[in-house]
């Protein structure tokens, strides 16, 4: 999708304004100044209100006419509030149009009452323009709504999306930009489905039946409750941990408390670093016990087994398979190993013959040897089994005492903090930190006290679960129509699980994909030895120690930014990229998609700007950006310069709210800053 | 044969899957089985466990007796069971064996770490190390019954 013109008229304060777009790789950035409050955000809806019919105000939310329009109108006038779009999408031109009708019902009326909406898509073909019978539906094809998050943004929210809870929206925009959204929807109405058939199944089914039916219903409604709760109390979990971190970085910055709880971090490290040892020492306690635990228990099996084994080799019960074929060949050529004659029947041949060991099955004597054969070795396993046993629990106990001392020494500090009284710039003392802290560091033991309890109700009633569907499973109901329908309800559960599996290894492949991008392009704008990650739980973390020992960074507001610009960046590179590679894949092609973003630099220091500046232009092949003098002035102009290829003025007036009313002019100024400068 | 049945619990699960002490469902099944005939505790019913019980399990008779000491066992377990030289070399009989005494051992287990809550694993390493001292008894005996029967079946005698 290209941009060429967007015209509003009536939208808020643009009364009749129209921005048009730049174009082409070399200067496809468009930029728009505007001060705070001269319609920057308002140009931002004006995208969204026409291809999606949503808008997102602050305020005056309902009102969309523009004030001095309706002010200056008769009541009951019919007034049009309009927003139309020129752009091109894949080779077509095409213009989009909704138009709003309000009326105006009394003197006062300055908001109008909405009469009709209508949308319209005219797209030209063999130099023909004609118009599209289901324009809305196009439209959400070209640009999708569930992409518009991504491509319109608001630059003042956009760092939300590093924050913790926004793991669903991360996956959401990775499995959309992916076109796996498709999947997602498949295993979700497959389980409609699979639901609708047990309907049927219960309504043809025996009272017994129909009963288990109930009871397995009831059973994941719990479990889908519970999941709910696993997962508010996981956030507020997280939650409480950015807050310690919050606390403990104020403790860290005055100079009274800094020594300490610098040396309470180290500490917390080092019991981090003991921790982990032991659960590798349990680890290996764990490999002992399957490789070679089962030898001390062995012992007396093998002991009896070797002794009377032995007994037998001793009464040649055992014979040796190798002595009895040697005597067989004797026997047969008549001659003994002495040269003698070994007639049939005479005393020699008797003799020879006695010699042969009793008749047992063949393999007696491998299997022996097999037994015997391994005694030294089983002997040997026995005594590093125990050795080995005996080092892990010895480790482990030097490893806890340790970890308590740690532990002591933590308390001490805190301890320590408790009586120190200098105070931070708003007024909070040391001890008061340390209070809190220590209160956040309860609350969080409680929430994960329950969050164990909520594990361990959920892992009961999946067990429930099971017995309860395999009763419903082994249960042979008499009526055919129900027999029909538990079959396809297990044909549909069973596709669902194949296709969740799937979309589970596809959603992580393309978190890897999309991880590879977001770190190029964090490290380019983020500082030295910090990277941005998206996790296996879909959260966009920033970690500081690229290859060491990685933490997660307390994010700033511009971190998060950058963070945030960078995987919707990378997104729109990645579709890009897709768009245009010879890829035959039929669930993800990819598109040219615009970045339209509404002060994307606002918390940034002057070196991000700068940096984001360089990197946001070739990240998609148009770019919009709505910013304040502030915001352009300096870095971003210096970096983004050159990619310009237009830029317009808001010129708001905010009127007097008595006979001028708010409106602002969009100043056309079509000067191409690279040849200007 | 190509497969060996043998009963199941949830503690197969917990030990296997759950707390990854065994890393399959045969090796927890040899523990238990040597478990069963140190206890002195065969099973002789319904040792296969039961389908329609969710108590049956069934491992690869390949993957089993490819494990040299494995194969011991299960030798020894049958000869021991039934004084028959042809144990050592009937699998089938020994695979029989193996799971009555593997069903024995999970009625021990079962008592002995069972119902531990949470990670079993200490309490496994605890019973093991009940067996230690008696252990060393044998050490003596078992060097020099090896050492006969090896320079007997060498020719050095």
């Amino acid at each position: 999708m290209e941009l060429h013109r967007i015209e509003l008229k009536n939208f808020r304060q643009f009364e009749n304004e129209s921005i048009s777009f730049a174009r082409g790789t070399e200067t496809g950035v468009t930029v728009v100044h505007g001060s705070n409050g001269s319609g920057k955000t308002t140009l931002l809806n004006a995208f969204t209100w026409l291809l999606y019919h949503t808008v997102d105000f602050d305020t005056k939310a309902e009102q969309l006419l523009t004030e001095g329009v309706i002010a200056e109108a008769e009541v009951g006038e019919e007034l049009p509030v309009v927003v139309r779009l020129e752009f091109k999408h894949e080779d077509v031109q095409y213009i989009a149009e909704r138009k709003a009708i309000y009326e105006k019902q009394s003197d006062s009326d300055l908001d109008g009452d909405l009469q009709d909406v209508e949308v319209s898509l005219k797209y030209k073909e063999n130099g023909k323009w004609d118009e599209r019978g289901n324009p809305e539906n196009t439209l959400d094809q070209i640009m999708p709504e569930r992409l518009s998050g991504l491509f319109f943004f608001d630059g003042e929210d956009i760092e939300e999306l590093a924050g913790i809870e926004n793991q669903q929206q991360i996956q959401a925009s990775i499995q959309n930009i992916m076109g796996l959204t498709i999947l997602e929807r498949a295993t979700r109405h497959l389980g409609a489905v699979a639901d609708r058939f047990e309907d049927e199944v219960e309504q043809h089914a025996s009272d017994e039946l129909a009963e288990l039916i109930e009871k397995k219903r009831k059973i994941e409604e719990e479990i889908e409750s519970l999941g709910r709760d696993q997962d508010d109390t996981q956030r507020a979990i997280d939650r409480i941990e950015v807050e310690i971190g919050d606390i403990e970085q104020k403790l860290e910055r005055l100079d009274e408390s800094a020594a300490l709880q610098e040396r309470r971090s180290e500490y917390r490290k080092k019991q981090s670093e003991l921790k982990d040892e032991v659960t590798e020492v349990n680890q290996r306690i764990k490999q002992e016990l399957n490789n070679r635990g089962y030898i001390p228990l062995a012992m007396p099996l093998i002991k009896e087994t070797a002794e009377q084994l032995d007994e037998m080799r001793q009464d040649g019960v055992i014979p040796s398979d190798l002595t009895n074929s040697y005597i067989d060949s004797l026997l047969e050529v008549n001659q003994c190993i002495c040269g003698r004659q070994l007639d049939p029947g005479s005393e020699p041949h008797q003799r020879v013959k006695a010699m042969k060991g009793e008749a047992v099955s063949e393999g007696v004597e491998q299997s022996a040897i097999r037994v015997v054969g391994n005694l030294n070795q089983i002997s040997e396993m026995e005594t590093d089994y125990y050795n080995e046993i005996d080092d892990c629990i010895q480790r482990r106990s030097e490893l806890e005492a340790e970890i308590e001392t740690l532990s002591e020494k933590i308390d001490e500090i805190g301890s320590e903090l408790e009586k120190m009284d200098q105070t931070t710039e708003s007024g909070e003392s040391v001890t008061e930190l340390e209070n809190k802290r220590k209160e956040k560091e309860r609350e969080k033991g409680e929430l994960h006290n329950e969050l164990g309890k909520i594990e361990e109700r959920i892992n009961n009633l999946e067990e429930q679960l099971e017995s309860t569907s395999d009763k419903i499973a082994e249960k042979k109901d008499e009526r055919q129509e129900a027999l029909v329908a538990k079959r396809r309800q297990y044909a549909a559960e069973s596709v669902k699980v194949e296709l969740e599996q799937a979309f589970d290894k596809l959603k992580n492949k393309v978190r890897r994909l999309s991880n590879k991008k977001i770190q190029e392009t964090f490290s380019r704008i983020a500082s030295k030895n910090m990277e941005a990650r998206i996790t296996e739980d879909f959260e966009l973390r920033i970690q500081q120690g690229v290859n060491e020992s990685q933490r997660q960074v307390n994010k700033s507001t511009g971190e998060r930014q950058i963070a945030s610009l960078a995987f919707i960046g990378s997104l729109v590179d990645i579709a890009r990229e897709r768009y245009e590679s010879d890829n035959d894949s039929e669930y993800f092609t990819g598109g040219i998609y615009p970045l339209v973003m509404d002060s994307p630099f606002g918390a940034l220091d002057k070196s991000h700007r700068r940096k984001v500046g360089r990197v946001i232009p070739e990240l998609a092949n148009q770019v919009i950006v709505f910013a304040t003098d502030s915001q352009w002035e300096g870095p971003v102009e210096e970096e983004m310069r050159k990619k310009v290829g237009k830029q317009y003025w808001l010129d708001f007036n905010e009127g007097d709210g008595e006979d001028n009313y708010p409106r602002t002019v969009i100043k056309t100024e079509q000067t191409n800053m690279g040849e200007e400068k | 044969m190509n497969f060996i049945s043998y009963k199941k619990s949830e503690l197969y699960d917990r030990v296997v899957d759950q707390y990854e002490i065994f890393n399959h469902s045969y090796d927890f099944m040899v523990f238990l089985a040597v478990l069963g005939y140190r206890e002195d505790n065969p099973v002789r019913e319904g040792y296969e466990g039961d389908d329609s019980e969710g108590t049956r399990g069934q491992i690869g008779a390949d993957n089993f007796f490819a494990n040299d000491l494995y194969r011991v066992i299960a030798t020894s377990i049958a000869y021991q069971d039934t004084g028959d030289m042809d144990a050592l070399v009937d699998s089938e009989l020994q695979a029989e064996r193996l799971a009555q005494y593997a069903a024995g051992g999970l009625e021990v287990a079962e008592k002995e770490f069972g119902q531990v809550a949470g990670d079993p694993t200490d309490a496994i390493v605890n019973l093991t190390q009940n067996y230690q001292e008696e252990e060393e008894e044998y050490q003596g005996t078992l060097g020099d019954i090896v050492k006969a029967f090896d320079d007997e079946m060498m020719g050095i005698e």
